[in-house]
């Protein structure tokens, strides 16, 4: 059978439907930048969660536009993006074609995001009176999480979490040492009441070793491939903890016990993950951990704020670094923390540093066994010197927060695949 | 025109109220301003209706930004509307700005009534938006009711964007209508994501999600079974 009747037909229908096809029909791809053109950064982040949450891929093209993210155009993608006045831009093949070559010739990457990880945030069950800048990111961009505590961790629930964020929790056991302060308020009351229960509950003579036995778990987590990120005094703290397993460093008032005159010589910095050779502030007096902190925010000695400046690594050699410092600028004003910046010299040589002040190390990650660690001084990247009871951040205000995008590079951190690295 | 004399009538009783007959004839110098009653005089009278935008415009610009808005509002819609309307409407303006809601509300249905005979298309959705934004301070019910109007009858229209916005906060205030309102809100923000009440709009949408609102579904009938 001849197929002649109907040529002429098809091409006037196919000429009449390019004719009518608006022009960005055949766009493919959506192209979340993420430089300057970008009205919320913060929310593009929860996007490409819950895209790949959907189950579709999406890129992470490392130093291309300050880190965009490239998802399939889909009515339902595009309208998220609508919905959370995320900027979008509308890609087609040939585009697609010139940004992968614009790729290939620089120091970027392409990164495929394939698995939406768990994220565990650990908290007290209460609403303790400061908040989360972790926390705080997760709900401003729409990024599903949990939360578990101590009894979560010591009942190895942490194997249902494929990263796992620590709040302030001072894992030494003195409560951050806010008995200088805020002796007998409220909620320090409760605090030491609810960590006491949770000593005797499983088992532990004090809450120091309740904080040690829940910092090992942590640690073991991280070595059997778990992705860490802390923030604050949780950094510091959980090293102390780990190193301190045969030193007795903890105020008397944490565990009736005085701290032993050599404790910086007993302490085991085989066991922790970041740091090493510090001296621990044995002193209850004095409202600091260790000479890890730079800053020593409640101190005599505190430091003033500088701005940290982000590393530029090279794309497709060190692709996690790159992404964990993926920004659209690459100097950020710092903000005080319990633990706001770490000593150089207090880290381990493992350590690649991310973002530094001068001497002073802002954002610093390692590998651990299978897995990784993140430590980010500081509490709040849009309030530097937070107080306890003041408001939490309002990031409607801040949606294109450099310091609160590097939080979320490291949501989206397990969810890549790297590419093998070149040899 | 369908409206004159119930608006005719309408503006003598208006400016008896506002205690003023005539309209200012002569030339204000610069930096005076005249009354707001003195305005709409002007504006009423089809001799002097263009000196009395020029006067509108100076008004709107002299008053505090709460006592502005309507009379902003006014001098956008004399724009879009023919100049008997907008004659119409301006003591309507003048008796919300003097605080008679009743009798504002009144007018600005009579005035709406002239445009609802065969021979016309309608209340265009200026006035519409006019009157509701004047109901809203006697009953808010009333002025929802006008913005469904605009939705309904004038979707692309420059009022759409506003009207959907004010109607989806009403909605948003009461549980039954709440998921009606979110759904309102994200066919805006979807329709029209770099409008320059898109982040408004997002706002409310968040606050309504924050208090556990789920938007009612784009077709409802679509869903059963």
């Amino acid at each position: 059978m001849s197929s002649a009747p109907l040529r002429f037909p098809a091409l006037l229908l196919a000429f009449l439907a390019a004719l009518l096809l608006p022009t960005d029909g055949s766009a493919q791809y959506l192209l979340v930048p993420m430089d300057d053109d970008q009205a919320n950064h913060l929310r593009a982040y929860g996007l490409t969660y819950s895209v790949i949450d959907d189950g579709l891929e999406a890129e992470w093209l490392l130093n291309y536009r300050g880190g965009s993210f490239l998802l399939p155009d889909t009515e339902g993608v595009r309208r998220e993006a609508a919905l959370r006045g995320i900027t979008v831009e509308r890609v087609d093949e040939s585009r697609l074609n010139a940004i992968h070559a614009t790729i290939d010739g620089a120091n970027m990457a392409s990164v495929p995001l394939e698995t939406a990880p768990r994220i565990a945030v650990y908290t007290p069950p209460n609403t303790p009176p400061w908040d989360d800048a972790v926390t705080l990111a997760l709900e401003y961009a729409g990024v599903p999480y949990e939360t578990i505590w101590d009894a979560e961790v010591l009942q190895g629930e942490l194997a249902d979490y494929d990263w796992l964020h620590l709040h302030h929790e001072d894992f030494t056991g003195q409560y951050s040492k806010f008995f200088l302060t805020y002796a007998g308020t409220g909620w320090l009351q409760e605090e030491i009441q609810r960590n006491e229960e949770m000593a005797a509950r499983f088992g532990f003579p004090d809450v120091p070793e309740l904080k040690r036995a829940v910092a090992e778990e942590i640690r073991e987590y991280v070595l059997s491939g778990g992705f860490l990120f802390a923030m604050c005094s949780a950094t510091e703290t959980l090293d102390l903890a780990l190193a301190s397993h045969s030193a007795e460093i903890t105020a008397a008032y944490a565990n009736g016990r005085d701290p032993h005159p050599d404790a910086s010589e007993q302490m085991d910095w085989d066991r922790a993950l970041a740091f090493r050779g510090a001296r621990v502030e044995t002193r209850a007096a004095v409202n600091a951990f260790s000479d890890i902190d730079t800053h020593q925010v409640n101190t005599p000695a505190r430091q003033p704020l500088g701005a940290f400046t982000l590393f530029d690594f090279s794309a497709r050699i060190d692709p996690i670094p790159s992404m964990l410092v993926q920004n659209h600028e690459s100097t950020i004003s710092d903000f005080y923390g319990l633990t706001t910046a770490f000593a150089e010299d207090r880290l381990q040589s493992s350590a690649i540093v991310l973002a530094r002040d001068g001497e002073r190390v802002k954002y610093v990650t390692g590998m651990a066994g299978e897995g990784s660690w993140t430590f980010y001084g500081g509490h709040d990247p849009e309030d530097p010197e937070h107080q306890i009871g003041d408001a939490p951040t309002n990031l409607d205000l801040h949606p294109n927060s450099p310091g609160y995008r590097l939080i979320l590079n490291n949501i989206l951190f397990p969810a890549a695949r790297p590419a093998p690295r070149p040899t | 025109m369908p409206c004159r004399l119930p608006a005719f009538v309408l503006v003598l009783v208006l400016l008896a109220l506002a205690g003023r007959a005539e309209p200012a004839l002569a030339q204000v110098p610069d930096g005076e301003h005249l009354t707001p009653a003195e305005v709409v005089a002007l504006l009423v009278a089809e001799s002097t209706r263009e000196e009395g935008r020029r006067e509108l415009a100076r008004l709107s610009a002299s008053l505090p930004s709460d006592r502005a808005t309507l009379w902003i509002r006014l001098l956008a819609t004399g724009e879009q509307v023919p100049g008997a309307t907008l004659g119409a409407l301006a003591p309507v303006v003048l008796a919300t700005h003097q605080g008679e809601h009743e009798a504002a509300l009144d007018g600005v249905t009579q005035v709406m009534a002239g445009f609802e005979t065969d021979e016309t298309e309608g209340v265009p959705p200026p006035v519409l938006a006019l009157a509701a934004e004047i109901a809203d301070r006697l009953d808010p019910a009333t002025g929802a009711a006008l913005r469904e109007r605009i939705l309904a009858h004038a979707p692309e229209g420059m009022e759409a964007g506003e009207a959907a916005l004010r109607l989806a906060r009403y909605l948003l205030e009461a549980t039954e209508s709440a998921p009606r309102g979110l759904r309102i809100l994200e066919d805006l923000i979807v329709a029209a994501p770099d409008h320059p009440i898109a982040p408004e709009a997002r706002r409310l949408r968040q606050e309504a999600l924050a208090r556990g609102i789920e938007p009612e579904p784009a077709d409802p009938s679509g869903d059963l079974p």
